[in-house]
């Protein structure tokens, strides 16, 4: 469906206006802007396609039911989204927490040194999902407070000032959490990787500081 | 570039790779920091890999959304789901609604198997065997059961009396005429009162009545074998 090339102009908040005074094509605009970030963080954060559209359609319900209660000055529309589809995927994972089991790292672990056994027989395409996977789980083990940073940072690929609207910090703070997450995940990959190397192996230099 | 330095530049989300080879050259003088990078290197491949691997939002998504949007405009609140969900809404409906008419077979006739024990009990009790709790209602004057106070108590200890077919508790007690020989081993077992209305004429044991042919009531104790044993005039 073309979009009239006036309404590409205006801002979110202004879309949702026009689009709860019934313009549809204000609607449709506001959706394909703000689809994309609510379900993929929706997927990342419950691994499931399904509750990845669930919360996306019931974002854009609530939108259109709470748009009295966004205000300007407090956020643009795409956080106030975000804090929606927050909302959402918390109920989400409150209502499947008795069914859904995180991997441990335990099970992680022995997964990749699998993984990396067999690596030389696998095709390609396989290694690559399987390493997904793995990653995946390994993002989804993470405290909730890392995991969001690391899906909306490295994964929905916001920006750190982006980030840090969203989640209502600071942007010091999600730097230091990504980067404690970042650590985490490296722990839980480790099998993964080659071992590492002795000390004795460092240069004739060794480390400056 | 000092190792921490280097740390502080892979942190950095805004470096560009392009400015790496520059520094590469350390790398050979430290092991740790060549880990480092490589750990880093190899958690943004996987990373980057998620990211590739993640689904697109299906096309049925902005069908049911836009649906809802013209609902909403509307002024229709109930939302249009999207197939999975809505069948999953069936399906537990469904589910829940069986498992409720499936309790309700098995209770049912649990609970009327039960009902009918305790009526054949109380059909079968004999009159000596009547409780204390009953004895001691005997005694005390009748009051009328809808002024009288409802209490879980009574409702649970004294059974409900059928209107017309009730258990007597001693014939003797009460103003009834024999109607037959009656000896103790016959007057044994339950006995069952029952109201009957017949014209004054019939009860010749009675009194002459104002009125000859005026219909009377009068009750009738009636044995566990239903021959009547007994019969009372109440009006």
């Amino acid at each position: 469906m073309e979009i009239p090339h006036e309404l590409s102009t205006h801002s979110d908040a202004e879309l949702l206006r026009l689009a709860v005074a019934g313009e549809e094509q204000a609607f449709l605009l506001l959706y394909g802007r703000l689809k994309s970030g609510i379900f993929r963080y929706a997927f990342y954060m419950t691994g499931s396609k399904v509750n990845a559209e669930e919360v996306t359609q019931e974002v854009f319900i609530t939108l259109l039911k709470e748009s009295h209660n966004y205000r300007q000055d407090r956020g643009d529309l795409a956080a106030f989204a975000f804090g929606i589809s927050r909302n959402f995927v918390r109920r989400i994972a409150r209502r499947e927490r008795p069914y859904e089991a995180l991997p441990e790292d335990t099970a992680v672990a022995t997964l990749s040194g699998k993984l990396i056994s067999e690596s030389d027989a696998l095709p390609a395409q396989m290694i690559r999902t399987e390493l997904a996977g793995r990653v995946q789980a390994a993002v989804a083990s993470l405290p909730d407070h890392y995991r969001q940073v690391v899906v909306l940072c490295d994964l929905c690929e916001f920006s750190y000032g982006e980030a840090a609207s969203r989640l209502r910090c600071a942007v010091g703070t999600i730097r230091s959490r990504l980067n404690r997450a970042h650590a985490l995940l490296a722990d839980k990959l480790r099998p993964l990787r080659s071992p590492q190397p002795e000390i004795g192996a460092t240069g004739p230099e060794g480390c400056l500081i | 570039m000092t190792c921490h330095e280097l740390r502080l530049y892979f942190e950095d989300p805004s470096r560009t790779d392009d400015k790496f080879p520059r520094e590469a050259e350390r790398l050979g003088h430290c092991t740790e920091c060549a880990h480092f990078i490589e750990v880093h290197r190899e958690l943004g491949a996987g990373l980057r890999l998620v990211r590739e691997s993640a689904p697109e939002p299906s096309a049925a998504l902005e069908a049911a959304v836009l649906a809802n949007y013209w609902r909403r405009i509307a002024g229709d609140p109930t939302h249009v789901r999207s197939r999975t969900r809505r069948f999953a809404v069936v399906a537990w409906t469904a589910a829940a609604a069986a498992v409720l008419a499936l309790a309700g077979a098995l209770l049912h006739p649990a609970r009327r198997l039960e009902r009918s024990k305790s009526k054949i009990e109380l059909a079968q009790r004999p009159i000596t065997e009547t409780s204390a709790f009953e004895r001691r209602a005997s005694s005390v004057p009748w009051t009328n059961t809808a002024s009288a106070p409802k209490t879980r108590l009574r409702s649970a200890r004294q059974p409900r009396r059928d209107p017309q077919v009730a258990t007597t508790k001693s014939p003797a007690s009460e103003d009834f005429r024999s109607l037959m020989y009656c000896d103790a081993l016959s007057c044994g077992g339950a006995m069952q009162l029952i109201r009957v209305q017949l014209p004054s004429s019939a009860a010749a044991f009675e009194p002459a009545a104002a009125a000859p042919y005026e219909a009377i009531y009068a009750d009738v104790l009636v044995g566990s074998d239903g021959i009547a044993r007994g019969i009372r005039v109440v009006q």
